[in-house]
């Protein structure tokens, strides 16, 4: 009888159903970074002895660190060329290829085939592709008689094409979240349009943008969030070169965590990161309210 | 950009302009992929001898068998199969059920819970590595599957997704179960639950990517073989092997086989499920 | 009632799962007897980890853990003289662990943090001193003592790998040095003998102009930013980066920029070289590169990539012959220093692996030279690997470098790597750049002193 209760009182069903996946995020999740945000404040050694209270030390530290500004640059850069061009080409995409047909699903399929490689491999083979001695595309261009440049080894060509390893392996999962919200807009809209004459863009720009505009926002929060913690396609590529021109705050902290063992400075600037995207995100869930209260 | 709303059959250039645009991304798409495979079979001399021919003049295999006594690779791919596997079938039923009360139950402090889960996705994973390590470790789980399979077992993108579903699906079908006097549980497991199958592929595939392409995480809380997934072979032959680029690629493209199939077995399903978890 | 009941079943079931898995470990590692290898599990995640360890093991064995990086092609090499070791006595069982390097820094710092870790570990000598601060290392002082290895044996330089602070720190492992490969195709295109590879600066800088051909894509020779390259030019002109004695650098004193400058002129001026960080290894294979010196590790994959390829002592500065040498060494962790029993296995490894067979066959199978110089001139050695031979003549120039110096990683890209970087690529003032980079050098050295 208690149970039954119990399952009426629905605050406590509530609590129920979420209490397995609470007790897992807190546990290994909350806790962690409440650790690692306390003793951000302390300093001590990699066996976690003597541990010393030192303020905002490894704050100062950090933002006193020409690196860290440097890496946070190069972050800023990336999250700006990635996060426009996977959206732009998603967006594209998922509009010219939305509606059904058999070639529309192959193009689907291949479009979303990068999204379930590891990053790893993806960044290993197209590095591998663009090498300067045995990469495909280089040896073509040669052919063709074009300027060849090393892009991971020069300074101004290594961030865009990280950029693109980024954009090409991630486009395709943007374009099916996008597809979807796309099939939920109702086909009467396109036809009462079509009634009044509308041409195409302004059906582009009047019906379907705005249809599907709470996804682009979902996308572009959830894509600027993975972005500012890029790495992986930094390491395997460039590790940071050349001259940290593409080192980015992942990479910085993982420097400092792992490679100079200066576990201090490199927790402070993880937690300078999160409260960094904490903004961000925060900005952009403002500008996506007002901008649905536009529509 | 405007194919959506062409419902002409007569010929357009504009609609062939987009099919050739749609294909040359598609290539460009799968070029790597077929770059992959066919350097994978090239011998040493053709790979820095003339790398800019597409296809090997002699097709060398030797790659594909070297590998496996090389590497334990299959050993690899058996441990990361068994742990996205018990991954993604724990993390689907617990983010299911935590998807569900956000989206349908009310309880004090959801909102509230709601954006504190959001929050962990943005914690970058080196901020919270070490004293996850610590954790797992007081709790006896190091060199356990329990140690490797639990602290995945929930986690923010998962919940908000099935949020969402479960945002979308029509009211009337529980409120009935209400009057009923179906409890909670019974509406989800009864009612609910067997609507979520495009959903549960979905969410499973990415689950089952992100823990198959993991590295560091399996990789810090295991010490033994019998853990070690098959993303640590990968970082060992990343750069190891030097000149052996064609061992290096047959590596990548193995460990990439088993996301590749799984997706496309799942890829009928795959919009149907994001649609209706209606992210928007 | 009836119906609910289920569903409330499910959820009580499966936090009953997730707080039993939390609180036991319980038998956990029956999934570990079933594994493949017959080496046992490590020792399960318990507190007592040391403790345990002994009691795992077969026959009253004592299993050791053993970290390392060697993932490459020698990774089967190595792990078969491991099985070697542990058929040949039944008092110690080494299990291995073998990793990429990053994964292994990364997972030492979060399993330092516990306690866990392995009982010994190989590194190279710029880690050294870093970890030992960090207390991982263990002093092997009595490991000497005992004479348990002949330290006279060792190439010139090596035994400073294995102090730190007036203790012994480790043991050897391995041993490489650097020479110069070149690629005798390229050398007769440009009418040059193959046979009489360069001896000094002079001879090598005018090789490497007669073989540069910017137009093909074809260069001289590697003048790299990283790692110890440009460092040893600067040790051939009698100078030196740091003091290691009183903690100061030496990056700008005039030895050292007339050595930077000598060669920044050829990179920059006389474009004999690549971009600084190419990747070499590709260009030499590929023939586009003319000469590049570096280590062992290399001979192996030439031959496999089919090059043509000379190899000679690296050429002599206008001071003196000199070229890098080090090795990786093994390391007793504190972890592994708590049990007596765990430290003198690891001593047995440790002698047994210096023991001329077991570097005969390590030098041989991996075409590095033996950490020992009785070996030299081996015949059986030389018939598996000629190049060996430059190598072991190498080890009476060698020198090893940021030998304990804490901060060595942080020095290498933030002083190094960055300053050599703005004198190659952006063709900075080489006097101002190296100025400054000592002043960023003496920061650092001086939390050191």
């Amino acid at each position: 009888m208690k149970w039954k209760a119990l399952a009426w009182n629905k605050s406590a069903v509530g609590y129920l159903f979420i209490l397995p996946s609470l007790v897992v995020m807190t546990v290994f999740v909350i806790v962690p970074l409440l650790f690692s945000l306390i003793s951000s404040l302390f300093s001590f050694d990699i066996m976690l002895h003597n541990f010393k209270f030192i303020g905002f030390d490894n704050y100062h530290a950090v933002l006193d660190d020409d690196r860290f500004w440097n890496s946070l640059k190069n972050t800023v850069y990336f999250v700006c060329g990635n996060v426009p061009l996977q959206i732009a080409l998603s967006i594209l995409v998922a509009v010219a290829i939305n509606k059904r047909s058999r070639l529309n699903i192959v193009f689907r399929t291949v479009y979303f085939l990068p999204v379930v490689c590891s990053m790893t491999i993806v960044a290993m083979a197209i590095a591998m592709m663009f090498d300067f001695n045995i990469g495909i595309v280089p040896a073509l261009m040669r052919q063709l008689g074009l300027p060849v440049v090393d892009v991971f080894n020069d300074t101004r060509w290594a961030m865009p094409a990280i950029i693109l390893i980024s954009v090409y392996k991630s486009f395709g999962f943007t374009m099916i979240i996008l597809l979807a919200a796309l099939q939920g807009v109702p086909e009467s809209l396109y036809e009462a349009a079509e009634i009044d004459g509308a041409g195409r863009s302004a059906m582009f720009f009047r019906i379907t943008l705005p249809s599907i505009a709470p996804s682009i926002a979902f996308v572009v929060i959830t894509s600027i969030i993975g972005s500012f913690q890029v790495f992986d396609q930094v390491y395997v590529t460039t590790k940071g070169g050349p001259m940290f021109k593409t080192e980015t705050i992942v990479q910085y902290i993982y420097e400092k965590a792992f490679v100079t063992n200066e576990m201090g400075p490199g927790i402070a600037s993880a937690i300078l990161l999160f409260i960094l995207i904490l903004i961000v995100t925060m900005i952009n869930l403002r500008m996506g309210r007002k901008a649905e209260q536009n529509f | 950009m405007d194919s959506t709303m062409n419902r002409r059959k007569s010929f357009d250039p504009g609609r062939l302009i987009i099919i050739l645009l749609l294909m040359a991304l598609a290539v460009s798409t799968i070029f790597p992929f077929i770059w992959m495979a066919s350097t994978s079979v090239k011998s040493m001399g053709e790979i820095l001898g003339s790398p800019q021919r597409l296809l090997p003049v002699h097709y060398d295999f030797s790659t594909y068998t070297k590998i496996w006594s090389e590497v334990p690779f299959g050993r690899y791919f058996v441990n990361s199969l068994v742990f996205s596997c018990s991954v993604v079938i724990i993390a689907l039923f617990l983010n299911s059920l935590a998807g569900y009360a956000f989206a349908r139950l009310q309880f004090k402090g959801r909102g509230l819970l709601f954006v504190l889960i959001l929050c962990t996705m943005m914690i970058p994973f080196q901020v919270t590595m070490t004293p996850l390590f610590l954790i797992i470790y007081k709790l006896g789980m190091i060199d356990t599957y329990q140690g490797l399979i639990i602290p995945r077992a929930a986690d923010a993108f998962g919940i908000f997704m099935m949020r969402q579903f479960f945002l979308t699906l029509p009211r009337d079908l529980e409120e009935s179960g209400r009057i009923d006097g179906a409890s909670e549980f019974r509406i989800f497991f009864q009612i609910m639950l067997p609507l979520c199958k495009p959903a549960f592929v979905t969410l499973g595939v990415f689950i089952f990517m992100g823990n198959w392409n993991d590295l560091l995480y399996p990789l810090l809380m295991t010490n033994s073989e019998q853990f070690r997934p098959i993303q640590a072979a990968i970082a060992l032959f990343a750069g190891k092997y030097g000149t052996d680029y064609s061992f290096v690629l047959t590596g990548l493209l193995l460990a990439s086989i088993p996301t590749l199939v799984a997706y496309l077995f799942a890829q009928r399903f795959f919009v149907s499920g994001i649609a209706m978890t209606g992210i928007k | 009632m009836k119906r609910w009941k289920r569903g409330s079943w499910l959820v009580a079931m499966c936090a009953t799962l997730l707080i039993a898995s939390a609180c036991g470990n319980g038998n956990s590692n029956n999934t570990g007897k079933s594994s493949a290898s017959s080496t046992p599990t490590a020792a399960p995640a318990s507190s007592e980890a040391a403790a345990t360890t002994d009691t795992k093991a077969p026959e009253g064995k004592v299993t050791i853990t053993y970290w390392n990086g060697f993932s490459g092609s020698d990774r089967p090499v190595l792990e078969s003289l491991v099985k070697k070791f542990n058929e040949s006595q039944n008092e110690v069982e080494v299990k291995m662990e073998i990793m990429s390097w990053d994964v292994l820094y990364q997972k030492l710092t979060t399993a330092t943090a516990s306690g866990q870790g392995p009982d010994f570990i190989a590194f190279g000598p710029e880690n050294i001193a870093k970890y030992a601060d960090l207390g991982v290392l263990a002093p092997v002082d009595d490991f000497y003592a005992n004479n348990m290895i002949d330290t006279s044996l060792l190439p010139k330089g090596y035994d400073q790998l294995l102090h730190y602070k007036d203790h012994f720190i480790g043991f050897p492992m391995n041993y490489f040095a650097h020479a110069l490969y070149y690629n005798k195709n390229m050398v007769k295109a440009a009418g040059l003998d193959p046979e009489n590879p360069p001896t000094n600066w002079d001879e090598m800088a005018d090789w490497a102009v007669k073989m540069t051909d910017t137009k093909k894509g074809q260069y001289g020779m590697t003048i790299s930013s990283g790692w110890v390259y440009l460092t040893q030019m600067i040790w051939a002109n009698g100078g030196d980066v740091i003091d290691y004695k009183n903690k100061t650098s030496l990056i700008n004193k005039p030895e050292a920029v007339e050595a930077v400058k000598y060669w920044a002129d050829l990179a920059i001026n006389k474009k004999v070289s690549p971009a600084p960080n190419s990747d070499n290894l590709k260009m030499f294979a590929s023939g586009k590169l003319g000469m590049m010196y570096d280590g062992p590790w290399m001979s192996p994959q030439f031959k496999e990539a089919k090059v043509d390829y000379g190899i000679a002592l690296m050429p002599a500065g206008p001071a003196k012959q000199v070229t890098f040498g080090a090795g990786l060494s093994m390391h007793l962790t504190s972890k592994g220093a708590k049990d007596e029993k765990v430290k003198n296995a690891v001593y047995k490894f440790a002698q047994w692996w210096f023991e001329k067979d077991t570097q005969k066959e390590w030098s041989t199978k991996i075409g590095f030279p033996p950490v020992r110089t009785d070996l030299a001139g081996d015949p059986d050695l030389l018939a598996a690997n000629p190049d060996l031979d430059i190598f072991m003549k190498s080890a009476d120039i060698g020198q090893p470098w940021l030998v304990g110096i804490s901060n060595s990683s942080k020095i290498l890209t933030e002083v190094f790597q960055k300053y050599f970087d703005q004198i190659l690529i952006k063709k900075a003032d080489v006097q101002s750049t190296l100025d400054q980079a000592s002043i960023d050098l003496d920061k650092i050295l001086a939390t050191e002193r």
